[in-house]
């Protein structure tokens, strides 16, 4: 039989890079940081923020779609189906393995340029810490690293383990960057203008070792951070702003009332000027309902990696925990509360009379817990704060009260997980 | 939003065929085919590329043989065929152009430009499913061309099955094709023509039809249960099961069969460890939710009935009945229309009632056994009417007019509108899925035709 010259079969796919183009090439792996952000700000964001964020009552969920309204009831009744749930975590653990795959291949492949190889490893190590540290602040244990399907199953790790390794990725990234400033093409063709990868990364080891109970390094961290550059994460029309889309436009949530922040009336300041700044009024059958604006208002408004007053509440709980000077925290809360909305860098300003109640650790605690819950706002910190501040718990039976401060304390691991993997393990109760 | 996409797909074959006749009685042939096609093309392995299929057949007229055509048989079995095949053949369905690449994603916001991964991982592996199928049949004319019976036993064995997966997320992907398991068809299908009344005015024809096809899977690694992507969740491939089997969520019972209920009353999933159903101290299920074969959309048989009756070669008139037998349906409609959220259904009247305790639809919904119908039907398919008349002006040759009526009756005790529905569509793996599907209408057709 003739050998034909017959067609090439060997085609290229002309629309997308394939794995081997993306992680063996400079320009491969420099897009990959990018995509690896913008698949954060996009996908992960709106399940980190829509999701705990009705579990931990800052939302109402609305629609009747039944992911919706299951997260809504929560319980200890939430099923391990819930397409929510599944998101938050599998978006995360996609974010994740993004990471490890530039951890791996940028050693070699930018081994002749160190400025650039340097900064996509801690551009890389800090959004594998964001994933890590959600991870932990949703989920009593999850897989340390992602294992390809064909390995071995992923193992589970308590959550403190996750935080710590967080941790480590984040001191790991502010000391490569620090020791050799990203490379100018590093700046131009990844960070842009709108993402500040020292301060963010500073951001969260302030957040993380303070929910690790690290107080001295949030300390550090804290006073390392330059309170006034912006870092964002972007979106235009094709890449639109996910919680404007699900919240806004889709109509799945919205903020549980016209003031408040969702707290227990006792909680909540009156005339506190964040409240006009957060939540929006839209008038259907006469009657005001609440909708999210601010960060969320419309398709491209940026939102932000990290808020310069989460760093100030961050610095007072970690004196006031530490058993530091009560007085300096004191100083921070009260940065807080006086600024005007003009003042502050992205428009949160709450307009508030100085603090006036007892100076001791529990009060000033509990004011602490008051002033992050309308500072930040749907920025997915609601449950974890929660937990770290001792509000009452769910009952772990029947389904939790309206007037319950948060519906579950950590979620159910989901079912497409368990399907295949054997090492996942026992739900939580509740 | 625009945007273009461009696919691509080059198949190459070639294949020789020859059929040798032996004395009019006797005709065998054979044929090879080698293919290649470019979703499969392996750079590195260039053997692989090319697939070589080989096929044989025999058919033997028995009745042309000297014994047969002068003995006694010729008078009542005048026409014997015996049949035999055996075939071998590729399938490229499954596969995109490209999906044996892990292909990023590319993206684009404030100037910068990204890819990231994902949702479906490549596999450089992935090869076509091969497939072999052995045939055996006879076709019989009885009483003088009277009666004819044609029947076929056929197995099928398919290797290397692509199938669309879903991944656990720690693996940091969703879904992704992989080469896994085998699956066999074999079964039966037999057709019985007959003319019970043949005279100058009246013409009775019958046609009936028998199919029964068994199927199984096997050779899924691991727990041996591969989910599939776009099964809503509820659809798996297990191993020893047919493919296409619902797996879900189910009652927990005591041992006798009847319902453990919760201490409120309630019935509840069953819980446990790696598939065994565990139990607290005071009875109660304790564990992880547990899933399991539910129900199979496979069907135990298809039959069809066709009466044809032509009166004075004018008038004719057609009945056909098709019965679909033995299968289970999943009644999502039923499911989301009895919760008390959507709560549309005449199922949750026992509830607003107070004759169930209030709740009850709450718990049901996420035991999907609950949901599982037999959805076994017979249905009057078609009823026809036609005449024909010759006119012989305008130079038509014929005019026919007819009324048909299709779908008009349907005998089943499946609970839904229709238990031929799919919400998956013409999917092979994800059947019998009833998600508020409009059912198959009941039409009546008046047509006129002329042929000139």
């Amino acid at each position: 039989m003739l050998i034909a010259p017959g067609c090439d079969l060997n085609l290229p796919n002309p629309n997308n890079p394939t794995e081997a183009e993306v992680l063996t090439t400079r320009d491969g792996l420099l897009a990959l940081s990018v995509g690896m952000r913008q698949f954060y700000a996009n996908s992960a964001l709106e399940a980190v923020i829509l999701t705990p964020g009705a579990t931990a009552r800052e939302l109402r969920g609305i629609s009747t779609f039944t992911n919706v309204l299951e997260v809504e009831a929560g319980g200890a009744d939430l099923p391990n189906n819930n397409a929510n749930i599944t998101n938050l975590w599998s978006r995360l653990l996609r974010v994740a393995g993004m990471a490890e795959d530039l951890t791996t291949s940028a050693p070699t492949v930018l081994s002749a340029d160190p400025a650039t190889r340097d900064a996509v490893l801690a551009h890389a190590n800090l959004f594998r810490a964001i994933a890590l540290g959600t991870l932990s602040q949703c989920f009593e244990q999850a897989p340390l690293t992602t294992s390809r399907q064909g390995g071995p199953a992923a193992t589970f790790v308590p959550r403190e383990q996750l935080l710590s390794e967080a941790i480590r990725l984040l001191d790991e990234a502010q000391q490569l960057i620090t020791a050799t400033p990203p490379s100018a093409d590093f700046n131009t063709k990844v960070l842009g203008s709108a993402f500040d990868l020292i301060n963010t990364i500073n951001a969260y080891r302030v957040r993380y070792t303070l929910q690790a109970g690290n107080y001295a390094a949030t300390l550090a961290a804290a006073n390392s951070i330059d309170l006034t550059k912006r870092s964002v994460f972007q979106y235009n029309n094709q890449n639109p702003n996910p919680i404007y889309q699900s919240a806004v436009v889709a109509r799945n949530f919205r903020p549980r009332e016209l003031t408040g922040f969702g707290l227990p009336a006792a909680l909540a300041y009156p005339n506190d000027a964040r409240v006009a700044f957060y939540i929006g009024q839209e008038t259907i059958n006469n009657a005001p309902q609440p909708v999210v604006t601010g960060f969320f208002a419309t398709i491209n408004t940026s939102i932000p990696a990290y808020l310069p007053d989460e760093i100030r509440l961050s610095r007072a709980e970690a004196l006031v925990r530490s058993g530091g000077s009560l007085a300096a925290a004191v100083q921070d809360i009260n940065a807080v509360r006086t600024q005007a909305p003009g003042a502050d860098l992205y428009g949160v300003g709450a307009n508030l009379p100085t603090y006036s109640g007892p100076v001791t650790t529990e009060a000033l605690l509990l004011e602490i817990y008051r002033q992050r819950s309308a500072e930040l706002y749907l920025t997915g910190l609601r449950l974890p704060d929660s937990r770290r501040f001792g509000r009452p718990a769910p009952p772990a039976t029947g389904t939790p009260p309206a007037s319950a401060e948060r519906n579950r304390n950590f979620y159910p691991y989901p079912q497409q997980e368990r399907l295949t993997n054997p090492n996942v393990p026992a739900d939580p109760a509740i | 939003m625009a945007s273009e996409g461009r696919t691509e797909r080059r198949i190459e074959g070639y294949f020789a065929q020859q059929t040798f006749g032996l004395g009019q009685r006797l005709y065998l042939t054979g044929a090879v085919r080698v293919d290649a096609a470019s979703p499969f093309y392996d750079r590195l392995n260039n053997d692989a590329n090319w697939q070589t299929y080989y096929k044989a057949s025999a058919s033997y007229l028995l009745s042309e043989e000297g014994f047969w055509k002068n003995g006694p048989l010729t008078n009542y079995v005048p026409t014997l065929k015996l049949r035999a095949s055996y075939g071998q053949s590729g399938n490229l369905t499954a596969i995109g152009a490209y999906d044996k690449q892990t292909n990023y994603v590319p993206t684009s916001v404030g100037g910068l430009l990204g890819v990231y991964r994902p949702a479906q991982l490549g596999d450089p592996r992935l090869g076509p499913e091969r497939q072999e199928e052995v045939e055996l049949g006879f076709d019989a004319g009885f009483f003088g061309g009277r009666i004819g019976l044609e029947a076929t036993y056929y197995n099928k064995k398919i290797n290397d099955l692509l199938l669309n997966r879903t991944f656990e997320p720690s693996t940091g992907f969703l879904t992704g094709l992989q080469n896994v398991g085998t699956m066999t068809n074999q079964g039966v299908e037999v057709l019985l023509r007959a003319v019970p009344l043949q005279k100058e005015k009246v013409v009775w024809n019958i046609t009936a039809t028998y199919t029964r096809n068994r199927n199984e899977v096997n050779g899924i690694e691991g727990n041996g249960i591969l989910p599939f992507a776009g099964g809503f969740g509820q659809v798996a491939a297990v191993n020893g099961a047919p493919v296409g089997v619902f797996y879900s969520t189910y009652y927990a019972r005591n041992p006798d069969g009847s319902l453990l209920l919760t201490p409120a009353g309630f019935p509840q999933r069953e819980l446990g460890v790696n598939g065994v159903p565990q139990r607290t101290p005071e009875g109660q299920p304790r564990g992880s939710v547990l899933s399991k074969i539910i129900g199979d959309p496979n069907p135990d048989y298809l039959a069809s009935l066709i009466n044809e009756v032509t009166v004075a070669g004018n008038l004719n008139f057609r009945l056909q009945f098709d019965a679909v037998q033995g299968f289970d349906v999943f009644n999502f409609t039923r499911r989301v229309g009895e919760r008390d959220l959507y709560g549309g259904l005449a199922g949750y009247e026992p509830e607003l009632r107070g004759e169930v305790p209030k709740g009850t639809s709450a718990v049901l919904f996420g035991i999907f056994e609950e949901y599982i119908e037999d959805g076994s039907y017979v249905k009057l398919r078609e009823a026809s009417v036609s005449y024909t008349l010759t006119p012989k002006f305008l130079g038509l040759q014929n005019i026919r007019a007819s009324l048909t009526g299709r779908n008009l009756l349907v005998f089943t005790n499946y609970s839904g509108y229709d238990p031929e529905v799919n919400a998956a569509g013409q999917s092979t793996v994800v059947r019998n899925f009833d998600f508020v599907e409009v059912p198959i209408p009941r039409t009546l057709t008046l047509g006129l035709s002329a042929t000139f």
